[in-house]
């Protein structure tokens, strides 16, 4: 290796050119990596990989996927948006013409200022979005500036893991429930269950320690009905599950430990509350225990492997080998992905496996896993958010995904619906200024019921949108705001899930044509509503980093340097290499009555006697069930829908992301993926177009006929950006226009994999190739 | 005389083409030319076992971009003689003298030259030899996220990884003595068996 240069000479063919260290956009993937950017006469020219040397598993590399290492053609984009334009035509017709910056701050100003006097601030909404994580640029500069002149509608909880972020107290009483990676070497076995990350990348370089953690003779078995990536290249075994049976599965295993002694009885004993009669809360002494539930005592079912055969579509045999393996075999990791609880009530499966880990022990030990959402110990890891908002005048919140019920009927909704804060919004949602975000249209539940909703010009009477491409979501907007890239402006990341590092991502070229940061826009519109001086606090883009970086001082880093000596460097961040992993409840393993976790029992919470509380059992029990979805295969709809479809994330996207970079898509193009067992009776053959259908709409694409999705299962990757036809038939492939609007029960959080279509080849058979 | 060769760990690969995107960025490849393949291949199927379904499947990746051969057939095969085997062992082409036949096209069994219709002439991995004479590594061994690839003299890489230069349905390596290593994944074993194919050829 040569010595590392902070300027090194540029190879042949980069003469005059020099390098940058910075961090990857980052989108809302899950890995936050370093690219080493070489730039010439304002230009991007090559992106390489992060070079420091050593990449021991303490600090290792932080290697880039394919989506970073091209990013200089989404940067170089003929595509990009210019200039800011106002619309023309209809809403949705796309038909927009060029205007000034000066008018573009003058009519969002004058809109802010007279929705909030006409309905009231609960009726301007900055939907969720995840389009830059920059932390000083993306939505959160628009909320900072809404909340100097009257506040705006807030949200909760996220499109990623509604049900994971909200189910995961209900048994420990927080979200920080996850060892530092690096302790995934002390495991000796590692459940991968609906985990993929080497798709959608669970931070940067998880991949690579369950790599080091196999490496270290530990066994890894993946659960999934895709046979994921991380099935082929992480695990020694992969076993299929039926999409939205875990909890079934779950509960059969559970059933092979207790009936046959392999629970932790003394860890139950001391630790667990509800696991059976000799241990329910007050007020609930005699209602269902977890273990009356497994055993069958109450409903007469008991949840054996034999019961979750047809359920889950794995033999009992395997069931039970699984349970074995998982009692026995410690300490032991079941990492719970996201896929499985985006569904109907992806709650149940959270809760559940977290049961699994508390009854089997494997909570706060090295080499174990508590299970749920797992942010990292001991301080829950890195931040999102560092820009200061201010005070939101308006109090009341909604769920993320009900926006569309906001502005149906917001003025109805209440805790029913999910709203925190006030007992009542009182309006409907007016106007939408949707910044670094493509949810609206694209990655909502039902796109086709979407672009109903927003086309319609008395309902959201007016819609901003601030972004670098016409995103379907863009091709709706009544103001067009081109944002800049996170190239052209300055910026601060931080790990996502896991990361003891923090990120530079310095200006690097100039904004392409008119574009500007997010930043510089809303400092713009501060302007015109005279609040200016309160926004910028006189700082521009790189004093906030600035300021950024003196926080993360005092509070996570001490021992990082400023902003100036980072930026001398070259180096592009700040890493505290991790070399005595953190492990989650250790204290609480150790001493539960000094140390006991924050539920209202002190321990963990197998019956909630919160959730029994909400008296709505059938949906949302107290102790973690099975539940059979809305849309199912065992349903009377799997009769003219009898294919389950998912809509997994690929690595040609970040969610919508990237979705209009063909060297992306050539290298993974957009395909619906069916097994053959599924294809056969249907005509079906390799490459063919294939209409996929059902109540909410259509789609037409190529298939991939593959073994590696189970039968009765239709992936087709999400996020790709909705194209319709004349007859609305999206031929893009959107897995949007099959999912619902329909939310779960108890986080008010998107089931989008619970969906049921019937799948036809569509017109003449496609070339074979 | 110096070999230079590749490693591939196909049981570590993921076929993520992050080795693929640093290649075609580093080089400013245009789009269909692909020095670096990532090949899924699969095969197999599924059987009932009462209600369930029992995958009986084989997948798995290959990276594969020129693998530098002892013997090279596009070399032999090229009448304008524009291919070389540097000192190193690298198969370069030269552009200047190449006629754009393509015939080293179809005498490498591995797909490696790849036809620049713009430019008219073929082209290929070098190794990345003008990083690796400063002492840098190849963009795709520096790209890896899995650490799954590697480069160097063939003999120590032999002497650290193995000497398997085959994997199905790779050609034997007798044909034109590959500079390549490759681990086997797990799955490589039952290929024949489950009639396994190269399932993403339209990427490839």
């Amino acid at each position: 290796m040569p010595e590392r240069s902070a300027f090194p000479t540029p190879p042949a063919g980069l003469e005059g050119a020099h390098l940058v260290r910075s961090g990857c956009p980052a989108h809302n993937c899950g890995g936050r990596c370093l690219l080493h950017v070489w730039v010439r006469d304002g230009k991007i020219l090559r992106i390489d990989a992060d070079d420091r040397p050593g990449d021991e598993p303490s600090d290792p590399q932080l290697r880039a996927c394919i989506r970073g290492r091209a990013y200089r053609y989404r940067q170089n984009h003929k595509d990009r948006l210019r200039y800011p334009m106002k619309r023309i035509g209809k809403r949705g017709e796309a038909k927009f013409t060029r205007i000034s910056w000066e008018e573009a701050f003058g009519t969002m100003a004058e809109r802010i200022v007279s929705v909030r006097d006409a309905y009231g601030p609960t009726s301007i909404f900055v939907p969720y979005g995840t389009g830059s994580y920059n932390l000083t640029n993306g939505r959160w500069t628009a909320e900072r500036l809404l909340n100097l002149v009257g506040g705006s509608l807030g949200y909760y909880n996220s499109y990623s893991w509604a049900c994971i972020s909200a189910a995961t107290p209900t048994v420990f009483g927080t979200n920080i429930t996850g060892n530092q990676r690096q302790d995934w070497l002390n495991a000796k076995l590692i459940l991968m269950w609906s985990w993929n990350p080497a798709e959608m990348r669970d931070g940067t370089n998880s991949e690579y320690f369950i790599r080091k953690a196999r490496e270290r003779g530990a066994r890894v078995v993946c659960l999934d009905p895709r046979m994921t990536m991380s099935a082929v290249a992480l695990a020694d075994e992969w076993i299929p599950v039926r999409p939205g049976t875990d909890a079934a599965l779950m509960s059969a295993m559970a059933y092979v430990m207790i009936t046959e002694g392999l629970v932790d009885r003394a860890f139950i004993r001391s630790h667990c509350l509800g696991f059976d009669a000799s241990q329910m809360p007050a007020g609930a002494e005699s209602e269902e225990s977890y273990e009356d539930y497994i055993l069958g005592r109450r409903d007469g079912i008991p949840k054996t492997p034999g019961w979750a055969e047809p359920i889950s579509a794995m033999p009992r045999a395997t069931i039970a080998r699984l349970a074995r393996e998982y009692a026995t075999i410690k300490p032991a990791v079941l990492y719970q992905g996201y896929g499985m609880q985006r569904r109907a009530y992806g709650e149940q499966a959270v809760r559940a496996g977290c049961v699994l880990a508390a009854i089997t022990g494997n909570v706060g030990i090295p080499g174990g896993w508590a299970g749920g959402i797992a942010l990292q110990a001991p301080d829950g890891g890195p931040r999102w958010e560092i820009l200061p908002l201010g005070e939101n005048p308006v109090t009341a919140k909604i769920p993320s995904f009900l926006w569309s019920e906001a502005v149906l009927r917001g003025r109805d909704m209440g805790p029913a619906d999910g709203v925190v804060g006030a007992d009542r919004l009182g309006t409907d949602i007016k106007l939408i200024w949707s910044v670094a975000s493509n949810i609206l249209i694209n990655q909502h539940g039902n796109v086709n019921r979407s672009a109903r909703i927003l086309a319609d010009e008395s309902r959201v009477e007016f819609l901003a949108v601030q972004d670098n491409f016409m995103t379907p979501t863009a091709r709706f907007a009544d103001l067009l705001l081109p944002a800049c890239t996170q190239f052209e402006t300055w910026g601060v990341q931080d790990g996502w899930k896991y990361g003891e590092e923090v990120i530079l991502a310095p200006k690097i070229v100039e904004p392409a044509f008119e574009s500007k940061s997010d930043y510089a826009i809303c400092a713009g519109i501060a302007a015109k509503l005279g609040v200016e001086p309160a926004y910028t606090e006189g700082r521009d883009e790189r004093g906030w980093v600035e300021w950024a970086m003196d926080h993360y001082r005092k509070t996570r880093f001490p021992d990082m340097p400023t902003l100036d000596e980072l930026e001398a460097s070259n180096s592009g961040m700040y890493v505290r290499p991790v070399t005595e992993p953190a492990v989650a409840f250790a204290d609480f393993r150790r001493d539960p009555q000094a140390h006991p976790l924050p539920t209202p029992s002190g321990k963990i919470e197998i019956f909630s006697k919160r959730l029994f509380d909400l008296k709505r059992p059938d949906e949302i029990p107290a102790v973690p069930k099975y539940i059979r979805e809305w849309e199912s295969p065992f349903g009377p709809e799997a009769a003219a829908f009898p294919l389950q479809v998912i809509g997994h994330h690929a690595l040609s996207r970040v969610h919508s992301i990237h979705d209009n970079v063909p060297e992306l898509l050539e290298a993974f193009p957009q395909r619906i993926f069916m097994n053959p067992l599924d294809a056969d009776p249907r005509g079906i053959t390799d490459g063919d177009p294939v209409r996929v259908w059902n109540d909410r709409g259509a789609l037409i694409l190529p298939v991939r006929l593959t073994s590696r999705v189970m039968p009765g299962v239709l992936a087709i990757p999400q996020g790709a950006w909705w194209t319709p036809d004349r007859a609305g038939t999206d031929r893009r492939g959107n897995v949007n226009v099959l999912t619902s609007e329909r939310w779960t029960p108890y986080a008010f959080g998107n089931a989008q994999h619970t969906i049921m279509a019937q799948a036809a080849k569509a017109g003449k058979p496609g070339r074979r190739r | 005389m110096r070999q230079l060769g590749f490693f591939v760990d196909s049981a570590a690969c993921s076929g993520c083409k992050a080795c693929a995107m640093a290649c075609r960025d580093r080089n400013n490849l245009p789009p269909g030319v692909r020095w670096r393949r990532v090949y899924e291949v699969g095969g197999g199927g599924w059987r009932r076992e009462g209600e369930a379904w029992v995958p009986e499947i084989a997948v798995y990746n290959l990276s594969i971009a020129c693998n530098h051969c002892e013997k090279p057939l596009c070399l032999d095969g090229c009448p304008a003689r524009a291919i070389a085997k540097r000192e190193d062992g690298i198969v370069v082409i030269d552009p200047a003298k190449c006629l754009g036949c393509r015939y080293c096209e179809w005498a490498c069994p591995y797909g490696a030259p790849q036809f620049d219709e713009a430019a008219g002439v073929m082209t290929k991995c070098d190794l990345c030899a003008g990083l690796i004479e400063r002492g840098g590594r190849p963009a795709c061994v520096a790209a890896c996220p899995m650490r799954a690839l590697d480069f160097g003299e063939i003999e120590e890489l032999r002497a650290k990884y193995g000497t398997t230069a085959e994997a199905h349905p790779l050609p034997k390596a007798e044909i034109t003595e590959p500079a390549l290593v490759i681990r086997p994944h797990r799955d490589a074993a039952k290929a024949k068996t489950a009639a396994a194919l190269i399932k993403n050829r339209e990427e490839v």
